[in-house]
């Protein structure tokens, strides 16, 4: 900064010396719009080569022939301008923004950057700057609600928890369907190692996918590829789209500039159960103790106990001599309706960050640093994550350019929480007492010697815990941690020829190291544990790419490469955990297994060899066709049918450029395109191999077992078809925009392993089969209303609807069973319907109402129907920004219509007595009657007057599936943010090139829900095809913050 | 020419890396995780070992099995003492069942494709635990893939499904060709044999013994073929005595040990207690068996059942701490998987002797086999209290499936499910009750079977809709082939 004063003064000192040339000079400012000065404007003289460029200040100084003659001003992004000298020496020029230029190019396959007037396919585009308004711990879930046709889910309350993006709908029905990452060009690993059980539903930690280390304030922009066509050139994983991101580079200008932004955000709770408050612990009156006083019920985790009327009963913390207060005291048992509130404490995000860069004509570099620092809603919770990025690039000589970068990224966290059904969410969600006191619960966690004091004692004579821990003792004790070190970076040398052909070639690497630590401590319900994971993630790719690009003739331009790439991913999980408990309690370590510990050791290695190929030709501005075709060899096929081929074609055609729409006035762009492409897809390692499965020995006796899914040495490539069309319209300068697609996409011979009935030997196989076909709708619309010199309205609106279909499944298999949930209902793939249909019974319907069995509980259906679909019918955003005077106000709305999800907490929270609708209209005191017809003596149907007890109306419904689904639909509003950025004539005498504010707010409110108790997104604990479980979702949050950003 | 040289340089470079890396896929795709080849007997040790933690784990025995012979109530969720029974579990009892046959079937194959060391021993023992594991399905169910099953391996992944009579037909023969198989004087899996330690005598008479369980439970429907092959087993030799008892011997450290151990005593959990079914019978016979089954209860000190199908309410408001629980011996981790024992072996020959199987003793002479071997099964040492307890309780020839229907039921404390099995085939009266609080499903006798699991309705449903048509409707009261009273 200062250096560059330095020499602006020095350039001013000499002025006068040039005067000697029978020359004069001109000096000027060039500014935008805004006023805000551009710096690298080129400043020409009109048909000569004497020209200048501005400075950072945007300040120029040229010399020019006395008389006359004009200047021409150009830069990338705006509109030329061009000014006659005249006998002016000092000049401000302002440049208005060529907002059709700006938009027109995008980053697409292989980091290549083309016109969006040449693409026959739909890429969106999404800046740096939208990310990181307001910050996410995965930067993923900051992408909702912006792209058409781009569904994703986030589990917000996780702490870093997993994202599931599904572009276009979910293709395969095996794997997980999700897009794949390519951060400058480094293919990025985005794994999601959590258990089967957390994502059905089942308990356990969400550790979220790795793509969340990518760190937003990196980030310059996100391109979306969303089909095939988009991706053809990325080879088999580009099936379900991919997300390019470009990292921030050095930018030009002179010195050093440096970038300072800090921004805090705090989280509360969103949404919480209904909760009844009027009936406490246990199933039924209390008892009596030697005493004379009432006892509370401590074994029988539910709330069908005595009403909640404030007389003194003996409560589980009335048992302890150590705590003075209340032993051997009755205390009022009284309802605590905001037990479950008063556990979770306010979240906190603090991100900081600092970054340098600068260029010179030798080459550029940014080198950025930031820190994440996080604490969840849990007590004993929290994220650190520093990241440090460095992008370089030099010009060894005129014709060669090496440039580099590099990523490290530490993630710490401990006192993840845990998901469904497990610990903490049972207790407040499915099975406990809503008559428990947080705060005693906090104070009186442990008693002086150490021993656990749970509200779920065995008995008034028996502290041991019985089903449930404290939450604090949880929270304190058997927290888990965990750790993720990562380095991802390229090295890359480029060879111009001349002015056509290039050759570059480039080495990419991905490594992390990503250890779990799970416990138990000793004094627990259940047994002591210890489990402590390693894995180890290894990708590196090299390609090779010969490049040629010009125009034929002034009319025909074009773009043609080859290429080659060599990529291989290995994968090693090292785990061990302790078997029949820990010998020294609390002492967290495999050695200290009571047995011998159990160990896992896997390794795995894919190998893929590609080589590939593109040419795009233009045609007199108006055509524009592109065609590529893709050779992949993948270890993981049998080395028969390893190789496959495919080809992808697409056009762009510039209706806008014919000679009838060129003179319109309201037309500003129309084009048509279309496209076709094909992409073919490997497997797993190790799925075409018959071997055998070590299990745990039995004593000194080794076991093995045939494993229970039955590989194929037959397999062959999967193949996905894909075409799409669409249209993309400006009027008025733009200032309205309308873009639409329609897609249509077949997957054929896909590589899964389909469940077959157990008495075949096998409970699954591993074959090519279904097909399963998406085709869908995109329609992207942006405006903006109003623009004047001091306010300007901008609205944009995306939507899109996707159909899915299973259209089949290997011979004899109707149905395949994505996941089992823990109770009542499984997650399968049936010939007919979506992808993900919630399967379970049915209430027995007669003349279109539900039947009522003899003992006045609902009759179930024999047969296990499909209840509802986990994918939305459509999915949508509205975003709106305001601006005044440099006051910026946004918001965004993101909105699902449809999709299912079973809750576990409507299911057993009215099990146990906990949810409100177990007190409704005072059933407790009377029976109840449940809605519907029951069969008379005579064999007619009748109004149901059969009379049953809540407890034994909830009890018997537990294995419905109907009746806990729910519509997922939901309309939220999801981001707004407040900003306001210093006028240069604030900060002009300051050393600051710019100073913003904002306000910000996520997920500040669910404007439309049809699931009660829950946050329709709650259920995502995964990043794959098992979706819609909720097995006793964590709450959801909202976030609000501040952000303070400062450019020197 | 110059520009062209690099051009095809890099073409050639790319090329040759590309052919060069294609070499090894083959052995890129070898997985080191898993061997091709394993010694046959750890597969053994494997199926032997899961088959038995499915069928003594908590969800199968503990909740199903213990609960349908109401052996037990249960404490708090008590579901399953209501007859509601959760589909999840019913998927793993037939998956993991399956899938444990189809190893064994692999030490089959292993062994008729190995000719130098393939064991006609091995080849037995695998398919005297077959015969075992799928008479426990058929029994259970019905109609089940028998013939058509376990041929994934020659695609056949959805198998029909084989009459229940016909199941019974093949595995008295198979039992019989197991058995015939054997060499006492060669080797079988030595110490890999969870039940008998290598003894291949043992394993004879174990194969004798299960063509009892096999024959006796056709003798309503098919006695020409039930009687002579009980007389044939009992001529070659069958379990003689408690030592005898074909049981997996698990070990008192984890992760050994019998499951119920790992379920109550690990978890600290009290799902389950003694049910007023079983202990007001001990009680009335007064039979000293009651201390080695139950515990008296912590606050009176008696031998108190609770009583049997409780609701939630019902259930909570009594106590476990007055109500008997599981005894010390029944929880401790080493406490054997019963698979089949003498005092079984007893009562069935006492059976087939009424039935007028000629054999060397009498009914009543083995009836009293049967309650002696029992008793000192579960450690009653006290002979007077034995012959005073047989004395009380003597064989009725007259009323026989009553007397011996009801010993054997008692005797047969643990194996939850062959206890219910004898009482749908024995139906002995007024001991069997229903849940006090009423059935959750709509039920008004004790089931007779388990329902099919659901992935059956959905992974093979032709296949289950034809048995259903064949056997009835997939309910717990529809009767099995051999149910005939």
């Amino acid at each position: 900064m200062r250096r560059s004063i330095q020499i602006w003064i020095l350039v001013l000192a000499f002025t006068p010396g040039i005067l000697y040339a029978q020359e004069r000079t001109i000096t000027g400012t060039v500014v935008g719009a805004d006023g805000v000065p551009i710096p690298g404007v080129n400043v020409v003289q009109e048909g000569t080569t004497n020209g200048t460029v501005t400075d950072e200040q945007g300040n120029f100084s040229i010399n020019v022939p006395e008389g006359s003659g004009r200047l021409v001003f150009t830069f990338v992004g705006f509109e030329t301008v061009t000014l006659p000298i005249g006998t002016q020496s000092q000049m401000t020029v302002t440049l208005e923004e060529d907002a059709q230029q700006l938009s027109e190019v995008v980053v697409t396959a292989l980091g290549i950057e083309r016109e969006t007037k040449a693409l026959g396919y739909s890429v969106q585009e999404v800046q740096g700057e939208e990310l990181t308004r307001v910050k996410e711990t995965n930067v993923v879930n900051s992408l909702q609600g912006r792209i058409a046709g781009v569904q994703i889910q986030g589990n917000q309350g996780a702490l870093g928890g997993s994202s599931r993006i599904l572009i276009r709908g979910a293709r395969s029905i095996a794997n997980e369907n999700q897009p794949l990452f390519v951060v400058d060009g480094i293919p990025l690993d985005n794994s999601n190692f959590n258990t089967a059980d957390v994502q059905r539903g089942a308990g356990g930690y969400d550790y979220g996918n790795a793509a969340q280390d990518i760190n937003p304030e990196d980030i310059e922009s996100i391109s979306v590829l969303k089909g095939p066509s988009a991706a053809a050139l990325y080879g088999n994983r580009a099936a379900n789209g991919v997300i390019i991101i470009t990292t921030k580079k050095g930018t030009t200008r002179k010195g050093i500039g440096v970038d300072v932004s800090t921004d805090i955000q705090f989280q509360d709770i969103l949404v919480l159960p209904n909760y009844q408050n009027s009936y406490g612990g246990g199933a039924g009156p209390f008892s009596q103790n030697e005493q004379g006083q009432d006892v509370a019920t401590f074994s029988v985790d539910e709330s069908w106990g005595p009403a909640l009327d404030g007389r003194p009963v003996r409560q589980f913390y009335s048992y302890y001599p150590e705590f003075p207060e209340f032993y051997n005291q009755a205390t009022p048992w009284v309802p605590e309706p905001n037990n479950v509130r008063d556990f979770f404490e306010t979240g906190f995000q603090n991100t900081n960050s600092i970054s340098f860069n600068g260029s010179s004509d030798e080459g550029s570099f940014r080198l950025g640093y930031t820190n994440l620092n996080a604490k969840g809603i849990m007590p004993n919770s929290e994220l650190d994550r520093n990241t440090i990025n460095f992008n370089g690039t030099l010009k060894l000589t005129d014709k060669l350019t090496a440039s580099a970068g590099v990523n490290y990224i530490n993630n710490t966290a401990k006192g993840r929480p845990e998901q469904g059904y497990s610990d903490i969410m049972v207790q407040f969600n499915t099975f406990g007492q809503r008559n428990v006191n947080m705060d005693i619960l906090d104070r009186y966690w442990v008693t002086p010697t150490g021993e656990q004091v749970s509200w779920n004692r065995i008995s008034a004579n028996n502290p041991q815990p019985l089903y449930a821990d404290n939450p604090y003792w949880i929270r304190r004790k058997n927290f888990q941690n965990d750790s993720r070190d990562r380095i991802f970076g390229n090295v890359s040398l480029s060879y111009q020829f001349n002015k056509w052909i290039n050759l570059t070639g480039r080495v990419m690497n991905d490594f992390y190291i990503d250890r779990r630590e799970e416990r138990k401590a000793t004094g627990s319900v259940g047994q002591s544990y210890y489990v402590s994971e390693v894995r180890q993630v290894r990708e590196t790719n090299s390609d090779l790419i010969l490049t040629f690009s010009g125009d034929i003739n002034e009319n025909i331009s074009l773009t043609a490469f080859v290429g080659g790439n060599l990529r291989q991913n290995r994968y090693n999980v090292d785990a061990g955990e302790t078997v029949g408990g820990l010998s020294v309690p609390d002492f967290f370590n495999l050695q200290n297994s009571t047995e011998r510990p159990l160990i896992t050791d896997n390794t795995s290695q894919r190998n893929i060899n590609s080589a590939f190929g593109s040419v795009s030709v233009g045609l007199f501005d108006l055509l524009y066709i592109d065609g590529t075709l893709r050779n992949d060899w993948s270890s993981t096929l049998p080395t028969t049918n390893n190789s496959f081929l495919y080809p992808s074609v697409s056009a762009s055609f510039l209706l806008s450029s014919l000679p009838f729409f060129e003179e319109s006035q309201q037309i500003s762009l129309a084009k048509i395109r279309a496209s076709y492409a094909e992409a073919g897809n490997d497997t797993d390692p190790y799925r075409t191999g018959l071997t055998y499965e070590p299990r745990s020995n039995f004593g000194s006796n080794p076991s093995y077992r045939v494993p229970v899914t039955r590989n194929n040495p037959q397999l062959l490539p999967e193949k996905t078809r894909s075409y799409e069309f669409g249209v993309d319209l400006r009027f008025f300068e733009d200032r309205l925009t309308f873009d639409a697609t329609y897609y249509n996409t077949l997957s054929t011979d896909q590589i899964f392993q389909v469940p077959v009935s157990g008495a075949s030997g096998y409970t699954s196989q591993i074959i090519n089969a279904g097909r399963v076909q998406n085709n869908g709708l995109e329609i992207a619309l942006s405006g903006s209303p109003i623009v004047t010199e001091n306010f300007r309205w901008d609205i944009g609106v995306n939507w899109a609807r996707n159909r899915n279909k299973l259209l089949e499944l290997p011979q004899g298999i109707q149905n395949y069973r994505i996941a089992n949930g823990p109770f009542a209902v499984t997650i399968d793939a049936r010939v007919g319907e979506p992808l993900g249909v919630i399967t379970g019974v049915d209430y027995v319907y007669q003349d279109g109402r539900k039947v009522v069995d003899e003992n006045g509980a609902y009759a179930f259906s024999d047969q296990l129907v499909p209840l509802g679909s986990v994918l939305a019918d459509w999915t949508g955003g509205l975003t709106s920004t305001f601006n005044y005077r440099g006051i910026n106000l946004s918001f965004l709305l993101s909105a699902q219509r449809g999709g299912e999800l079973y809750s576990l907490t409507s299911t057993f929270g009215k099990y146990s007595g906990m949810m409100e609708e177990t007190v409704a209209g005072n059933i407790r005191q009377l029976y109840m009657i449940a809605d519907g017809v029951r069969m008379d003596e005579d064999g007619n149907y009748v109004e149901n007057d059969i009379e049953i007890s809540p407890v034994d109306f909830f009890a018997s419904m537990f294995g419905h599936g109907r009746a806990f689904v729910y519509d997922a639909s939901f309309v939220k509003l999801r981001e707004v943010s407040i900003g306001y950025s210093l006028p240069q004539s604030l900060i002009g005498n300051t050393p600051f090139t710019n100073i913003s504010l904002n306000l910000i707010g996520r997920n500040l409110a669910i404007l439309h829900k049809n699931v009660p108790h829950l946050d329709p997104e709650a259920a995502v604990t995964g990043s794959g095809n098992i979706q819609g479980y909720e097995g006793g979702a964590i709450p959801s949050l909202r976030s609000y913050g501040v952000s303070l950003r400062l450019g020197l | 020419m110059n520009r062209f040289l690099k051009n095809n340089i890099s073409v050639i470079t790319l090329a040759t890396m590309l052919v060069m890396s294609c070499q090894d896929f083959e052995e890129i795709n070898e997985n080191p995780n898993q061997p091709t080849e394993v010694p046959r007997s750890y597969i053994f040790t494997y199926a032997v070992e899961t088959m038995l933690d499915q069928v003594y784990g908590g969800f199968d025995n503990s909740r199903v099995g213990m609960t349908l012979a109401q052996y037990w109530s249960q404490n708090q969720y008590t579901e399953e003492s209501r007859y509601q029974y959760r589909p999840a579990t019913n998927n793993t009892t037939w998956n993991t069942m399956y899938t444990a046959l189809y190893n064994l079937e692999e030490i089959i194959r292993l062994n008729e494709e190995d000719e130098l060391t393939g064991s006609p021993n091995e080849m037995a023992m695998a398919k005297i635990m077959q015969s075992w594991g799928f008479q426990f399905l058929t029994d259970v169910y019905g109609d089940i893939p028998y013939e058509n099953a376990l041929l994934a391996a020659e695609g056949t992944v959805s198998p029909t499904y084989t009459a229940q009579q016909d199941i019974y037909t093949d595995l008295l023969q198979e039992l019989r060709d197991a058995r015939d198989m054997i060499d006492v004087s060669a080797p079988g899996f030595g110490e890999a044999d969870l039940i008998y330690g290598g003894d291949m005598e043992m394993w004879r008479k174990f194969a004798n013994s299960l063509i009892l369980r096999v024959a006796i439970r056709m003798a309503d429907r098919m006695p020409e073929v039930s009687l002579p092959a009980i007389e044939e087993a009992y001529a070659s030799g069958v379990i003689e005595d408690h030592t005898e008892t074909a049981q997996i011997n698990y070990l008192a450290t984890q992760p050994s040990t019998n499951p119920l151990y790992v379920d109550v005593v690990v978890a600290n959990r009290i799902d389950f207690s003694s049910s007023n079914t079983l202990v007001n019978e001990l009680l009335e016979r007064n039979d000293p068996r009651i201390e080695a089954y139950f515990e008296p209860a912590v606050n009176t000190g008696e031998f108190v059942g609770r009583p049997f199908g409780q609701n939630a309410a019902a259930a909570n408001a009594l106590s476990p701490d007055d109500v008997s629980q599981l005894s010390e011996q029944v929880l401790s981790p080493d406490m054997p998987g019963l698979i089949m024992d003498a005092a079984e072996v007893k009562f069935t020959l006492a059976e087939a002797a009424q039935r007028g199987a000629a054999l060397d003793k009498t009914a009543a002479e083995f009836y009293a086999e049967g309650i002696r071997e029992s008793m000192e099964y579960w450690g009653v040492a006290d002979e007077a209290q034995i012959q005073a307890y047989i004395a009380a309780n003597p064989y009725d020839a007259a009323n026989w499936k009553q007397s011996l229907g009801v010993q054997k039921w008692i005797a047969l404390y643990m194996q939850g499910f062959q206890g219910w099995i004898e009482y749908r085939r024995l139906d002995f009266a007024d001991i069997l009750q229903m849940p006090i609080s009423g059935a959750l499903v709509n039920i008004d006798q004790v089931p007779v079977r388990r329902q099919y699991p659901p992935d059956e309705q959905t992974l093979n449903r032709e296949n289950y809709s034809a048995a259903v048509t064949r056997q009835g409707a997939d309910e717990l009261t529809t009767k099995v082939w051999w149910d005939v009273y």
